[in-house]
């Protein structure tokens, strides 16, 4: 029995694009431990306040605020507190770690790898942010 | 009243939840996305509702229009007026090359403001050369306040004609603006309150509301002098008379005298000849069906005549003989009235005062064939 259950997506090429998982004419479900990663992962890439006017303000994050931005000690500092602060926002994770892998500034881009500390177990996630927004 | 938007997401994840959809609210999912903004378009609409509800009824109607519209029936508003001003058309002074001219209708006079207030002239008019001047009138081609004018402002004659000037030695006159929405809603709720607050039409309607109709009582205006109304009621049950009562001293203005009293039962007997064509064979199951066809009649007659009416003896005698003329040959019917009854005038009309109904006891019928 599954604790939470969602609609499967799945991302184009560019990773960030989103579109949803079928099977024939059904779409496809998600549950728990993927429900959740994908849930966390849109939600790191959704600029935080883009979905205010669905009541959701407190929906997204800060990492777009970082693209382009000189990676120092201090920015890397407050890129881990942005990603752990979304992770902050779900009842079912226990705590985020991060490893901020690379940074590419000429491409405008953010690959992390973390550990989601869930209450379904330990979730690994990887992911990368271009300078596209969610709006 | 529209929900928030939490009551429908609420609703939506109850739902889903219901029907097995999902196990329980993920609200930061996709599902959970999609509902949010279903909530949010749900939420928009209930809002716009609520706005229809709102501007559907005048009294909490705001959108001008609307309320321009739903006072029509009270009170239509008065539309924006335009201005009307008299012309004085003449030949500049010291201008010797005259020709009679003719100013056509719609030649157009305005100030001379950078913003002009313009006016055309109504009628055409010429200024003969041996004349000083010519009086025109002139109306403001828009409508409103701001199209008056103090006097000699409407200088300027277009198109220009030479050794023609153009004044107006009076102020305009007539021009307003359209009454605004405010006072059009004060004043067709007034309107509505004077229908339906007050009057004798508004009694009618509250005591129609109560189930009593029109026939079971007499209601009379000024009946004790002025402010005073009475009302006599076909009824014998004290009940009914003091919910009557309750009902029109919640509906009548305050300070008017009123009297509340149960119709007088007055119990009467009609006599009646009856003339039949002698071609008809009366036999005494015919005769026995003509009284009580006769007989229905007049009792229908005088229910429905009313508490304080008189019987007026020529509609009763054509109500009957529009039943009985062809069905059985009748070719007269008179009511015998009953001097000493001192109930009947000139004409054979059955006298009923204000506070008396009629019940008929009996309805005698002599058959005469001729």
């Amino acid at each position: 029995m599954a604790y939470i259950k969602d609609i499967r997506t799945k991302t184009f090429q560019d990773g960030y694009f989103e579109y949803t998982a079928t099977t024939g004419s059904d779409i496809q479900m998600c549950e728990d431990k993927e429900a959740l990663l994908q849930a966390f992962e849109g939600e790191l890439k959704t600029r935080l306040g883009a979905c205010s006017g669905i009541g959701l303000s407190n929906y997204g994050s800060l990492l777009y605020t970082f693209l382009g931005e000189n990676l120092t000690e201090i920015t890397q500092a407050e890129i881990v507190s942005a990603i752990q602060a979304v992770g902050d926002n779900y009842i079912e994770i226990r705590e985020v770690q991060v490893n901020i892998k690379n940074v590419n500034l000429n491409r405008g881009q953010i690959q992390i790898e973390g550990i989601i500390m869930s209450i379904f177990g330990p979730i690994n996630f990887k992911t990368q942010f271009t300078e596209k927004g969610c709006d | 009243m529209a929900q928030s938007g939490q009551d429908v997401l609420d609703s939506l994840f109850n739902n889903a939840t219901t029907v097995g959809l999902v196990p329980s609210r993920f609200e930061r999912g996709r599902i959970g996305l999609q509902y949010a903004v279903l909530a949010a378009e749900i939420v928009g609409w209930e809002i716009t509702l609520d706005n229809y509800k709102q501007e559907d009824y005048l009294a909490t109607s705001v959108v001008s229009d609307n309320i321009i519209k739903l006072a029509a029936p009270q009170h239509y508003q008065t539309p924006a007026l335009a201005s009307d001003v008299m012309l004085q058309i003449g030949w500049a002074p010291n201008y010797t090359d005259r020709v009679d001219t003719i100013l056509p209708f719609g030649t157009i006079v305005g100030t001379i403001d950078s913003t002009p207030i313009q006016y055309t002239i109504v009628s055409q008019v010429t200024l003969y050369a041996a004349q000083s001047f010519v009086w025109v009138r002139a109306r403001s081609i828009k409508t409103g306040l701001d199209t008056m004018v103090a006097p000699n402002m409407l200088t300027v004659l277009l198109p220009a004609i030479d050794g023609i000037i153009v004044t107006n030695p009076q102020d305009s006159w007539g021009g307003a603006d359209a009454e605004d929405p405010t006072v059009v809603k004060a004043r067709a709720m007034g309107a509505r309150y004077s229908y339906e607050k007050g009057t004798s039409a508004a009694i009618d309607l509250f005591l129609s509301q109560i189930g009593l109709k029109s026939y079971q009582y007499n209601l009379i205006e000024n009946s004790f002098g002025s402010g005073s109304i009475a009302l006599y009621v076909d009824t014998q049950i004290d009940e009914y008379l003091n919910e009557i009562v309750d009902v029109v001293n919640q509906t009548k203005a305050d300070g008017i005298y009123a009297v509340y009293e149960k119709a007088n039962v007055i119990n009467f007997t009609f006599n009646l000849s009856v003339n039949v064509s002698s071609t008809i064979d009366m036999t005494p199951e015919v005769r026995n069906n003509l009284k009580g066809d006769i007989t229905d009649i007049i009792v229908n007659f005088v229910k429905f005549n009313g508490v304080g009416q008189n019987i007026i003896a020529s509609y009763l005698i054509h109500d009957i003989l529009d039943v009985v003329i062809d069905k059985y040959q009748v070719y007269n019917v008179s009511i015998i009235s009953d001097p000493s009854l001192n109930r009947y005038d000139s004409q054979g009309n059955i006298l009923v005062n204000p506070n008396e109904v009629l019940e008929i006891q009996n309805v005698a019928v002599s058959i005469v064939t001729e």
